[in-house]
């Protein structure tokens, strides 16, 4: 009865118009909520929700806990499964207070890590944004350099160094921003927040447009010309 | 950098240090002041509105897993839980992480009840949709055009479902207040929302709102940090002008033979 | 004999697997036995231990040379810690599922509203999760066919086109956004449409025209672009990072020593 399933051809005709009809009933969501989109939703949700079960499973649980317990002998990884039992706890009430046990460990466990978390992330950072010489700077005697590259570098790095502390400045929170001078360079940090945010949206934009574009291809090419029409791929 | 250099160890113990004793100083009872944050006055009103409309509030404490940042969210979110608990009014939160749900669980629970109202507190407000971005922010935008709430609070980590998520919120009419350390969403929370918490206002909130001492103390103790950073940027700066890469070689991942080798460039391995 | 951390075989193996559960579920009944007064400390004991491990690992000095170069005597215990607390977190699964069984399950039985829709979820679930656990053990060519239609006729094109529906939001976002009410959403409007016209091949030729050497290369759009991203984006999320990094060690720091408040944490137990 299900032999159909194991030829490859009529597979993917099946998949192909599911595609289709997935990819328009998500998209009448543009127009208003409606029964094809809740629909859709519900579905993306449980298979999304199979795709966790199985991912879990044979991508954590089998190869880094039930393998090496059952396969290789490693029985002290059966202690992981008391331990996993403490997160269940929170549907006892005289006992939810051990699922703290769990969270607590996690919440260590995360914070412990921010201090190699915040070397890796912001020492280079720091080190890039101290490499800004005001002085004699590379560009000049680089090749392709003109008369005005060390000047212009020069500009470039000041600007580069009253970005940072005006944006700085913006995020200080203990004290009154009264005085001009640090009123100014707040809001001067904050208008090239706004630059810089923008700049971020307009990149941002075209990555987004080619997904859609990619959408349309597997519509128009994919379902419409080879699957509906017969057309050769 | 996998393993602390003694520069690293240093500020990184100096940074702490002065993070700590802030807290310790707050906690005696030291007076503090915190300058106005915009998005988060706007909180009550928030609330105030979906009160009056008769409509739910919807919060999402992001895509992140039971790290510091979701629970920076969560602890935003419950805030406003115990604001909207005085109202006995309901507060969606769909989750995304099956670890968040018996933390979220508990802490909106507990914000019920300093609100003075455990019994409006449903476990059922509290969904877990997906570990899918993309089904989390399908399953989100179909709460959200079903329920329409009058107000969404969205902190914590979000990717590109941030826009999809916003948008439907405008669509409802919903006042939007967002915050995220995403700075790659912040322009889309920006265009979409009516306040936005940018970068580090987001770690300021739970301080702003609550005004607890150890809370107010953390935050002096991250402006007190964040100078130091800045003067040693600016130190720099300085002394890369002038030729010495001091603070660059600090700030670099490999710890240098002698003291006085971090005061000279590296050049062929001399 | 053997030691008794060594891997064991056969009947020998289930007996101490059983018997570690077994030791498992006695920990646990001793901890319930805690008292009151103590268990927020055995709480913070724990926190404190669960970063000490990370912690010291990273700020612990390394050898500088021989077998251990670059290592601790930590290090070589980061990957089954890793893999202890991956695995731990995938156990917290059953956490969500229930949330979500339990919902859908009792719509589905009381014959709620809509309770058709709570029908499919988890008819998907199953859909979904048994052929792609099944086709790990039976590689019979019909599941195979059978998880195909699921990936790549339900949940790919789902995600994907969940994806690519940002595109209209953009727009949509964009055109509310920049009815310029403000200097700050015109700075963001007119940052944006640089970034745009210097991405694409339309906007670049508009200014083609202009030599690109020396200044007047600066006033060629795609330079321009170029501009703004690496000498006023880069130093702002710079300065945006260093924020967010020293709140983030904050934030650690007063969960490892317990001493975050709010709600969650000032609840008695």
């Amino acid at each position: 009865m299900f032999d159909f399933l194991s030829n490859d051809a009529t597979v993917r005709v099946i998949y192909i118009w599911c595609a289709a009809l997935c990819t328009l009933g998500i998209y009448s969501i543009l127009y208003k909520e409606n029964k094809v989109y809740r629909f859709l939703e519900h579905l993306f949700l449980g298979l999304a929700t199979g795709y966790t079960i199985s991912q879990t499973w044979t991508t954590i649980l089998k190869p880094q806990w039930w393998e090496p317990m059952t396969n290789d002998g490693q029985w002290w990884w059966a202690l992981a499964l008391p331990a996993g039992l403490l997160f269940y706890m929170v549907f006892f009430p005289r006992h939810a207070w051990m699922s703290r046990l769990i969270f607590g460990f996690f919440f260590g466990a995360a914070a412990g890590r921010t201090f190699q978390a915040f070397a890796a992330t912001y020492f280079p950072l720091v080190k890039s944004a101290v490499n800004i010489p005001l002085m004699n700077p590379p560009e000049a005697s680089m090749p392709g350099a003109y008369w005005l590259t060390g000047t212009s570098a020069i500009l470039n790095n000041l600007l580069f160094l009253a970005i940072v502390i005006s944006v700085m400045v913006y995020f200080f929170f203990s004290f009154e921003q009264r005085h001009p001078a640090i009123r100014m360079t707040s809001r001067f940090g904050r208008y090239t927040l706004m630059f810089a945010f923008g700049a971020i949206f307009g990149s941002t934009i075209m990555a987004r447009m080619s997904l859609l574009i990619g959408r349309m291809f597997f519509l128009i090419h994919d379902w419409f010309q080879v699957t509906v029409l017969g057309m050769k791929g | 950098m996998k393993h602390a250099t003694w520069p690293a160890r240093i500020i990184l113990l100096v940074l702490s240090g002065i993070i700590l004793y802030a807290i310790l100083s707050a906690r005696r009872g030291k007076k503090l002041y915190l300058r106005r944050i915009p998005g988060l006055n706007a909180i009550e009103e928030a609330v105030g509105r979906a009160v009056e409309m008769g409509r739910p509030i919807l919060g999402s404490i992001g895509l992140g897993d039971v790290d510091v940042i979701t629970l920076q969210a969560l602890a935003i979110i419950s805030s406003v839980a115990t604001t909207a608990a005085r109202f006995a009014h309901r507060i969606v939160l769909p989750l995304r992480n099956a670890a968040q749900v018996p933390i979220a669980e508990e802490a909106l629970r507990a914000a019920y009840t300093a609100g003075g109202r455990p019994d409006v507190f449903n476990e059922q407000d509290l969904p877990f949709l997906s570990g899918e971005q993309f089904a989390y922010a399908a399953g989100v935008a179909g709460i959200i055009q079903r329920e329409r709430p009058a107000a969404t609070f969205l902190f914590g980590t979000f990717y590109a479902e941030a826009l999809i998520i916003a948008e439907n919120a405008n669509q409802v009419g919903a006042i939007q207040i967002a915050g995220t350390p995403s700075t790659t969403q912040v322009p889309f929370f920006i265009a979409a929302c009516d306040y936005v918490l940018i970068g580090d206002e987001y770690y300021a909130a739970t301080a702003y709102i609550t005004r607890q001492p150890t809370l107010l103390g953390s935050l002096i103790g991250q402006d007190i940090g964040k100078m130091l950073l800045l003067g040693m940027i600016i130190l720099g700066v300085v002394l890369v002008t002038f030729g010495s890469p001091f603070i660059a070689n600090i700030f670099g991942d490999k710890d240098l033979e002698t003291f006085a080798a971090y005061f000279r460039a590296a050049t062929g391995g001399k | 004999m053997g030691g008794f951390f060594v891997p064991k075989q056969g009947a020998e193996l289930w007996a101490y697997i059983i018997g570690a559960f077994v030791v498992g579920l006695g920990i646990l009944y001793a901890l319930s036995l805690t008292p009151k007064s103590l268990r927020k400390t055995l709480i913070a004991g724990i926190t404190f231990l669960g970063g000490l491990f990370f912690a010291l690992e990273f700020f612990w000095p390394v050898d500088t040379a021989g077998p251990m170069a670059g290592k601790n005597f930590l290090t070589a215990y980061i990957k089954p810690v890793s893999s202890v607390t991956t695995i731990l977190g995938a156990f917290a699964l059953g956490l969500g599922l229930y949330s979500m069984v339990s919902i859908h399950g009792r719509a589905v039985a009381k014959r709620r509203e809509n309770w058709g829709f709570s029908a499919v979820l988890l008819g998907a679930i199953l859909a979904m999760a048994i052929p792609a656990i099944w086709k790990e053990y039976d590689k019979s060519p019909q599941i195979a066919g059978f998880y195909r239609i699921m990936y790549d006729g339900g949940f790919n094109p789902l995600n994907a086109t969940m994806f690519s529906i940002v595109a209209f939001y953009i727009v949509s976002a964009a055109y509310r956004a920049f009815r310029i009410r403000t200097v700050e959403a015109g700075i963001l409007l007119m940052s944006a449409v640089i970034i745009m016209i210097g991405q694409v091949t339309l906007g670049q030729l508009l200014t083609a025209w202009i030599p690109n050497e020396n200044f007047s290369s600066n006033f060629r759009v795609e330079n321009l672009s170029n501009w703004i991203l690496t000498r006023v984006n880069s130093p702002a999320q710079l300065a945006i990072s260093l924020g967010i990094g020293v709140g983030t060690l904050a934030t650690a720091l007063r969960l490892w020593l317990s001493l975050e408040r709010g709600a969650f944490f000032d609840e008695e137990l």
